[in-house]
């Protein structure tokens, strides 16, 4: 049955882009009723299991609009050891592996607090290093648009990180 | 061109690392038991609904465009009662012609 077999495909996408308040398997059911609904649309241009995927990266990102956005992450919210890091980040000694994790934890949690479609976007091109063209072609964005939308995104990053080194001082 | 202030430049690089190193291919995971069968019927369910609401929708377009139709028709035959004929104008608004 063709549900079983696109399933590992479309649920891979939607753990990858899984808005964090939202089941996963209501999300999957979601996106198997808009691929019958467009089932007439589909012209076969594309496998079957990549036009599935676009359907459920869309439904993802549809959630994400309508998620709204954690409240700004403050100096004080941060832990001492946190605080600590984020001030040894101004150092010019290189910072060793083993604060990856933290910095990866401390920036997840800078994201959470822009709209969950930046927060998407960001993590696509400045975690998983994907190009826009990528970002472009997974999302059906045009170039122009993602573009600007990335130049939102990373406008309103820099400014929560200027709030939150401001409060440091 | 500098994206980022200095220290988020080297907050993300450090996260990248993080990233990279944690990232794992996820195990292609099978449909739960009886997922296709809810899907397919739920499917169905949504099919049948709109073809009954596409049918409603066009009796409702009928109705309202007969409803206009026999009010105008209604409108124009009231009209047309409301005028005095020509005899019962000249019986009452001049005196009797036969005997004034």
């Amino acid at each position: 049955m063709q549900v079983e077999r696109l399933y590992p495909r479309v649920a891979a996408v939607v753990r990858m882009h899984q808005p964090r308040r939202d089941d996963l398997e209501d999300l999957m059911q979601e996106t198997f009723l808009k691929m019958f609904a467009r089932l007439e649309q589909y012209r076969g241009e594309v496998a079957l299991e990549r036009w599935g995927a676009r359907i459920a990266l869309k439904t993802c990102l549809d959630r994400l609009r309508r998620q709204r956005a954690r409240p700004e992450l403050r100096w004080s919210d941060l832990g001492l050891e946190d605080q600590t890091f984020v001030e040894s980040l101004a150092e010019e000694r290189p910072l060793p592996d083993a604060d990856a994790p933290r910095a990866l934890a401390l920036l997840e949690r800078l994201l959470a607090a822009l709209p969950a479609a930046d927060a998407w976007l960001l993590r696509r091109v400045e975690l998983e290093e994907q190009s826009r063209a990528d970002v472009s072609e997974q999302t059906d964005w045009s170039a122009v648009a993602a573009r600007v939308r990335l130049f939102r995104a990373r406008k309103r990053l820099r400014a929560a990180w200027k709030k939150l080194e401001a409060q440091a001082q | 061109m500098n994206r980022y202030p200095r220290q988020l430049a080297r907050l993300l690089a450090l996260a990248r690392r993080a990233a990279r190193a944690t990232s794992v291919q996820p195990e292609p995971e099978p449909a739960p038991a009886g997922f296709a069968t809810r899907v397919v019927a739920l499917a169905g369910v949504g099919r049948q609904r709109y073809g009954w609401l596409a049918t409603w929708e066009r009796l409702c377009w009928w109705a309202a465009g007969t409803a206009v139709m026999v009010g105008l028709a209604a409108g124009l035959h009231a009209h047309r009662v409301a005028q005095p004929s020509s005899l019962e104008v000249l019986l009452t608004q001049s005196p009797d012609p036969l005997f004034p």
